[in-house]
C-alpha cells in the first residue's frame, strides 16, 4: 500500500486538476487550485525536505509536460514548494493551527513567487506578483491545502500509511 | 585520506538538502534555458507523458459526464414513493435513452454545424473531442483526442464554427495539446474586419484577450469584429476571432490597446475543429 501510494496520490492529483477541477470549474477560480502544488506541500510536511523536492521535480515536470508549455517552470515552482514545507515544518514544528496556516501559506506563497521569478528570468509570459491571480492563487492553494492537508492525514492514519505520533496536528 | 575525506564527506552531509535544491534548480533552469532557444526540445519525454496521461484523462472526463448525468436526471427521482417502483425503473429507462438520443442528437448537430463550416469556408480538417485541460492554472490549454496517427501535427489552427480556438503545440499518437488564444503565450496575427487594421492578439488567461501593437490612428471601435489576417502562417485568413468590447488609449505612445471577447466559447468546448491548411497538405 505505502510503495504504491504516493505514485497513485500524484497522478490522481494530475488527472483531477486536468479532467475535472480545469474542466468543471470557471477559469479565474481554477488559478486558486494548484492539487499537485498542494500535494506537493503535503508530502514536504509529512516527509520531510528531500522527499519534497524529489515529489516537486516529478509532478512539476509532469505538470508542464502535460500543459504544452516549455518544461521546467513548474518544477522549478514546486522543487521550491517541497523545500520550503519541509523547512517550515521543521521550523515552526507546525503542532498548531496558527503554525501550520502560516507554514502551508509560507510554502504556497514561495512557490508562486518562484515561478512568477523563473517566468520574468526567461522574459516569458505570466501574471506578475501583485495581480489578482497570484492573490486568488496564493489564498485559494493555502485554504484548499489545509483542508486536503487534514483529510490526507486522517487517510493515511486510517489505512496505516502513517502512524498517529508522525501527524504534526496532533493536539 | 580518511582524515581528509571526512569533513568533505561531513559537509556534503550536513548541506545536502540544501545541495539537493541547489542542483535540481539550477538543472530545471538549465532545462529551461535550452527550450527557450530551441522550442522542439524534449518533445520525446512530453510525447511519452501525453500518450500515458491521455487515457485517464479521457477515463476521468467520461466518469465527470456520467456522474453529471446521473445526477441531472436519477437522483431528484429517488424520492418519489415505493408504489412507483415500477414506473419509476420505466421512466429511470427513457430517460436514460432521453439522454442518451439527446446526446447523439446534439454531436450529431455539433458535427453537422461542422460540415456546414467546412463547406462554407472551404477549409478541410477533423473534428475532435476535448477530453482534458492543462493541469497548471496559469496555462490555457486543452488536450483533444485526435493526434499524429490520425494526421495531426504542431501548429495546426483549431477552431469551432463560432471561431477561433487556438493551435496545436504538441502530439502524441492518438492525443494532442491545443493552445488555446485566451493563454498568455498565445499571439495570433489579426485584422479588424471593418477597417482593416491590423494588430496582434495575445492572450490574457482570464478568458479575454488584447490586441497589441493597434496603430494609435486606426479606426477601431466597440463590436468591430477581429478576424486572422493570415500572416505568419498558422491561422488562414478570415477566420473570425472575437468582439472589441473596450478600446485602451494611453494619453501617450505609438500603439492603442482593444479588450477582445472570443467568439468560440473557450470555456465550455466539448468538440473543435481541426484545420488542415494548404502548407501542411501541400507538406505531405
Amino acid at each position: 500500500m505505502r510503495v504504491f501510494y504516493f505514485p497513485l496520490l500524484l497522478g490522481s492529483a494530475l488527472i483531477l486538476q486536468s479532467a475535472v477541477i480545469s474542466v468543471i470549474l470557471p477559469d479565474w477560480f481554477v488559478d486558486g487550485f494548484d492539487l499537485p502544488l498542494i500535494i506537493t506541500i503535503h508530502v514536504a510536511m509529512s516527509r520531510g525536505k528531500i522527499p519534497g523536492m524529489m515529489t516537486g521535480l516529478v509532478v512539476g515536470y509532469l505538470q508542464d509536460a502535460m500543459s504544452g508549455g516549455v518544461l521546467g517552470f513548474n518544477a522549478v515552482s514546486k522543487i521550491i514548494a517541497g523545500y520550503m514545507g519541509g523547512y517550515l515544518q521543521e521550523k515552526f514544528f507546525a503542532r498548531s493551527m496558527t503554525h501550520r496556516t502560516a507554514s502551508v501559506a509560507g510554502a504556497v506563497f514561495m512557490a508562486l513567487l518562484a515561478k512568477v521569478a523563473v517566468l520574468a528570468l526567461f522574459a516569458q509570459p505570466g501574471p506578475s506578483m501583485f495581480s489578482a491571480q497570484f492573490f486568488w492563487g496564493f489564498a485559494g492553494n493555502t485554504l484548499l491545502a489545509l483542508l486536503v492537508h487534514a483529510l490526507l492525514d486522517r487517510f493515511e492514519i486510517v489505512f496505516g500509511i502513517r502512524a498517529e505520533e508522525e501527524l504534526s496536528l496532533g493536539d | 585520506m580518511s582524515s581528509s575525506g571526512s569533513p568533505m564527506r561531513n559537509f556534503l552531509m550536513r548541506h545536502r538538502e540544501g545541495l539537493l535544491l541547489v542542483v535540481f534548480v539550477l538543472s530545471s533552469i538549465l532545462i529551461i534555458s535550452r527550450q527557450v532557444q530551441s522550442p522542439t526540445g524534449m518533445s520525446y519525454f512530453r510525447r511519452s507523458v501525453i500518450t500515458i496521461a491521455a487515457p485517464f484523462q479521457s477515463g476521468a472526463n467520461a466518469i465527470i459526464g456520467g456522474v453529471t448525468g446521473v445526477w441531472d436526471d436519477y437522483l431528484f427521482l429517488f424520492g418519489t414513493r415505493a408504489e412507483n417502483t415500477k414506473l419509476r425503473e420505466d421512466v429511470n429507462l427513457l430517460t436514460s435513452e432521453v439522454q442518451k438520443l439527446r446526446e447523439e442528437l446534439y454531436r450529431a448537430g455539433r458535427l453537422k454545424e461542422f460540415s456546414e463550416y467546412r463547406f462554407e469556408t472551404g477549409f478541410t480538417g477533423m473534428a475532435a473531442q476535448v477530453i482534458g485541460e492543462s493541469p497548471d492554472p496559469w496555462t490555457r490549454t486543452i488536450v483533444i483526442n485526435r493526434g499524429s496517427e490520425e494526421g495531426l501535427k504542431r501548429n495546426l489552427p483549431v477552431v469551432t464554427p463560432d471561431g477561433l480556438v487556438g493551435s496545436v503545440v504538441e502530439t502524441s499518437d492518438h492525443s494532442s495539446i491545443v493552445r488555446l488564444i485566451v493563454d498568455r503565450s498565445s499571439r495570433v496575427p489579426v485584422l479588424v474586419s471593418r477597417s482593416r487594421a491590423r494588430a496582434i492578439l495575445e492572450g490574457e488567461s482570464s478568458g479575454t484577450c488584447q490586441l497589441k501593437y493597434l496603430d494609435r490612428t486606426e479606426d477601431v471601435q466597440e463590436g468591430d469584429i477581429v478576424i486572422t489576417s493570415g500572416l505568419a502562417g498558422i491561422y488562414p485568413r478570415g477566420i473570425e476571432v472575437g468582439t472589441i468590447t473596450q478600446i485602451l488609449t494611453k494619453s501617450h505612445g505609438l500603439y492603442q490597446y482593444a479588450k477582445v471577447l472570443p467568439k468560440a466559447p473557450i470555456n465550455r468546448l466539448e468538440d473543435v475543429l481541426i484545420i488542415r491548411t494548404e502548407q501542411d497538405l501541400e507538406g505531405e
